[in-house]
């Protein structure tokens, strides 16, 4: 047998190992649900194709959401499960329609999310040393930016506002920017009083022909109209901007990082001691591997999907990304799931080990 | 040599302004077979061929480089492909058609003004109203880039080919991108652009094709044509 086929056969045995479930969800899936999921951002990147009826339905772009889906609709919704894969994915690249193979591990309701965790990274390693590849390692913790953002001492409005753009830098720059150099609130014409006010926005939409409950209702536009005035006016204190610019700009090697987070937090006395604790295990867990290369820690990393909610990592060589994964435990409840089930897993660019391997 | 093929608009007032271009540059476009014809010919330069075509379909065949040089709007450009920016090169602004690619809410949400707003707006959608934030619109790429762009990721395209500014009335999206160039349109039906809501200036350029090819001769008829139009050509 070929090298390559025996590395293969080794990927394959990953995902069909004790304990594991390998499965191979259809090919053709419904599109609703990728674009429900992640947006018209991901959506772009679908091959789409049209039901007779008018259905959109897509080539396979990822597991992740059949695998999940299928895991909801079955018996052990909710119980431990670990799932493996390895399969055909199809997606748009700027240079065409592209087909290459994905492979991963999904584990759902853990009973330890730490071991869980640990295990999703020693499978990612695992498939890496089959094709003898050494990474490096990259960090992100969306649990240690809730923490602090949490703790930080600023008025609430803001928090969902800068939670809603981690994971977008230029985004994320932007509203700190803002933050830090407050415009006071063009009060303009309209009426202060909010019964006054409802019934000019009301107005404005009937005029317009606009549905005035199938859209923003009045009430949404005039209460979040009153909100941003508040907003304009609840000042962020510049300790606290710094704070976060010194959090998100912190990338480093994952030992110093985690130290110098410390220390921001410390200076300011919040406590985000727990998550990174955690951090560190995961950490030790990786330097402990043998096959590995610079572990690195960066704060503002973060997947722009709101699922994600632990810790997040990328395995890379010199070439781009390998593996990406970590925990996103509200995954399953978008998906419609009744309580929070605990969720974590990596998925694997097959080609690109292949390719590594050519190189 | 085979000819270097020169695509315009196939009618209307962007025919007219194309064919105004040329005149002012003492070349004349020929329509022989009539206002229905497919071909036709530049008279001063023998070796472009001119084809007839609707403006987005110009924009298409540019970026695939089946035809040499066009004349079209740059918000089609954009529209036809992802890649469509990069397949072509714009040599010259015609100076008509001029219209903006913008982002238009409903005048009644007082308290969006800004991407950023609509940001916010676009986080909560979903939780407050069981659906996507929908925007409805032709230009599904220059949405998406731009959207991402500001950090929004939290809607759904409706796509739209007619009469987008009615869509927010009609209850098939919340909130629109379409071209204007006066905005009295969008006015009339009670919608607002945002103060960042500018996606992209367009107007009718001479656009070359990055994707035909082009043999040195071709390259010699395309310099003697840019130069009349008062371009320097310094790009294939």
């Amino acid at each position: 047998m070929s090298d390559a086929a025996t590395r293969r056969q080794a990927l394959a045995a990953l995902t069909d190992g004790p304990g594991v479930t390998p499965v191979n969800p259809p090919i053709l899936l419904p599109a609703n649900p990728y674009f429900d999921l992640a947006g018209e951002d991901f959506g772009r990147r679908l091959l789409l194709t049209n039901g007779s009826d008018g259905t959109e339905y897509c080539l396979r772009p990822d597991f992740t959401l059949p695998i999940t889906t299928a895991y909801l609709e079955s018996e052990s919704a909710g119980l431990p499960e670990a799932f493996g894969y390895l399969g055909p994915i199809f997606r748009q690249r700027v240079t065409g329609p592209t087909e290459f193979d994905q492979a991963g591990l999904e584990l759902f309701a853990q009973k330890d999310p730490d071991a869980a965790l640990d295990r999703v990274l020693v499978f990612a390693l695992s498939a890496l040393e089959t094709y003898g590849i050494k990474p490096t390692v990259r960090l992100g913790s969306v649990a240690l930016f809730e923490a602090l953002l949490a703790a930080a001492d600023m008025p609430d409005v803001w928090r969902s506002r800068i939670r809603h753009r981690f994971g977008h830098p230029e985004a994320m720059a932007r509203l700190l920017e803002r933050l830090a150099d407050p415009h006071t609130a063009t009060a303009g014409a309209l009426p202060w009083k909010r019964e006054d006010l409802l019934g000019v926005v009301a107005d404005q939409m009937v005029n317009a022909g606009l549905s005035l409950t199938g859209s923003r209702s009045p009430e949404e536009i005039a209460e979040r109209y009153f909100e941003k005035q508040t907003l304009a006016a609840a000042r962020v204190p510049s300790e606290t901007i710094t704070l976060l610019q010194n959090y998100l700009s912190v990338a480093a090697d994952a030992r110093t990082a985690l130290i110098s987070i410390e220390g921001l937090a410390e200076d300011q006395g919040i406590d985000i001691s727990e998550p990174l604790a955690r951090l560190m295990t995961h950490f030790e867990t990786l330097e402990a591997a043998e096959n590995v290369g610079e572990i690195s820690f960066e704060g503002g990393f973060s997947p722009r999907l709101d699922y994600y909610t632990g810790i997040v990592f990328e395995m890379k060589s010199h070439n781009g990304t390998l593996v990406s994964g970590g925990e996103y435990d509200r995954l399953l409840e978008r998906l419609g799931a009744a309580r929070r089930i605990t969720a974590s897993g990596c998925s694997v660019w097959v080609d690109r080990l292949e390719a590594e391997t050519r190189l | 040599m085979r000819d270097v093929i020169l695509a315009v608009p196939s009618k209307g007032r962007l025919e007219e302004l194309s064919r105004a271009v040329f005149a002012e540059a003492g070349l004349s476009i020929t329509r022989p077979g009539g206002a229905r014809s497919y071909a036709g010919a530049l008279e001063g330069i023998d070796e472009v061929s001119v084809r007839f075509m609707p403006a987005g379909e110009i924009a298409r065949e540019l970026v695939r480089g089946t035809v040499d040089l066009g004349i079209t709007g740059v918000d089609l450009i954009h529209e036809t492909a992802e890649n469509g920016p990069e397949s072509v090169v714009l040599a010259c602004d015609l100076g008509f058609g001029e219209a903006d690619v913008v982002v238009a809410i409903p005048d009644a949400w007082i308290d969006v003004t800004h991407m950023r707003d609509l940001s916010d707006v676009a986080s909560d959608f979903r939780a407050r109203h069981g659906r996507w934030l929908r925007v409805a619109t032709k230009y599904v790429n220059l949405t998406r880039r731009y959207f991402a762009e500001h950090g929004i990721a939290e809607y759904r395209i409706v796509e739209s080919v007619g009469a987008t500014e009615a869509a927010p009335a009609s209850g098939a999206a919340d909130l629109i991108v379409d071209i204007t160039s006066t905005g009295s349109t969008l006015k009339a039906n009670g919608l607002r652009i945002l103060v960042d809501g500018t996606i992209l200036k367009s107007s009718a350029h001479l656009i070359v094709s990055r994707g035909s090819q082009w043999s040195p001769a071709q390259r010699l008829v395309l310099s003697q044509l840019l130069d009349a139009i008062g371009v320097v050509a310094n790009e294939g």
